[in-house]
């Protein structure tokens, strides 16, 4: 089977990137081999993996420099089944090229925040660029840190239909469980009872993007 | 609720128009660069002068103003209290 590629992406910081790769990761794990190469200079995910007592579910790499390219990834890691990769917070960078240039899929993580998305709107003409390259790529916004009472997330869903991507049907939820998991070095799937929300938002995002 | 979408909507159109016009930078070379993307925000149009207002000749500022700081609106009382000034003829003080 060939390596299934997804790219973690978004030019703005905060957006939600490491959160959503490190889950991600940790639920393709119970599918196939699952590696998380952290492409960002912060090391995010690196560090995150390296809390904790029990190791994460997913391999965590980090992957620094620009002596790498979208070829080098595909033959350096063709054994894993999935690879997650986390970007950095900047679609100018060497990482985030090559990361669309890699990918079978672009999830792009956004706030309900008008700033986000007035923030993220370059990134589909960049998708567009890489696609001349990269005839596969597929790109998914997910709303990230939805509040279900707050009518700015409800008005998100039809404000990023602006984008020309295709928004997941499933957005994640503002939950301080995400953050506890990063704490505790585990993702959500490692938080018992109280990670079970989260575990079926980020099972259902699989789903979408992967199938059953 | 859906003022709200609207409104959001339209913030996201907005910037993507003011995305696509910095992204043609060659014709523009000799435009005064722009401090910010926002469309300027339209001025009010100018109040009539009054004849106060244009014939005081004003004395001169201690420091240059920044160019939009103040409107020249507003005059402090006339220094030639005892006097009128004509709208026609702005440097001539005459007497009451």
């Amino acid at each position: 089977m060939a390596t299934r590629v997804i790219a973690v992406i978004n030019q703005k910081g905060g957006a939600g990137k490491t959160t959503l790769s490190m889950n991600l990761a940790a639920g393709l794990s119970q599918r196939g081999d699952t590696l998380v190469l952290d492409l960002d200079p912060q090391g995010s995910s690196r560090q995150w993996a390296s809390l904790g007592n029990a190791p994460f579910p997913a391999t965590v790499k980090q992957v620094g420099g620009n002596k790498w390219d979208a070829k080098t990834l595909h033959q350096n890691y063709k054994a894993y089944a999935y690879l997650v990769l986390d970007c950095p917070p900047s679609i100018d960078s060497h990482a985030s090229l090559q990361a669309l240039r890699a990918c079978d899929l672009a999830l792009i993580p956004v706030l309900p925040s008008p700033i986000d998305l007035w923030a993220s709107l370059r990134l589909p003409q960049e998708i567009e660029e890489a696609r001349k390259i990269n005839k596969r790529l597929q790109a998914r916004l997910v709303l990230n840190q939805l509040e279900p009472k707050s009518a700015l997330s409800a008005a998100m869903h039809d404000a990023i239909a602006e984008f020309g991507i295709k928004v997941l049907d499933t957005g994640i939820r503002r939950r301080a469980v995400y953050r506890s998991a990063a704490l505790e070095g585990v993702s959500v799937y490692q938080m018992g009872s109280r990670g079970k929300d989260a575990v079926a938002e980020i099972e259902a995002i699989i789903n979408e993007v992967i199938g059953k | 609720m859906t003022r709200l979408k609207d409104k959001l909507s339209a913030s996201v159109r907005q910037a993507k128009a003011a995305q696509q016009t910095n992204a043609k930078p060659a014709a523009r070379k000799s435009a005064p660069a722009k401090a910010t993307s926002r469309p300027a925000t339209k001025k009010p149009p100018a109040k009539k002068a009054t004849a106060r207002q244009v014939t005081r000749p004003q004395p001169a500022p201690a420091k240059a103003a920044p160019a939009q700081a103040k409107p020249a609106v507003s005059v402090s009382a006339p220094k030639v209290s005892s006097s009128t000034v004509s709208p026609l003829y702005p440097n001539r003080v005459w007497p009451d």
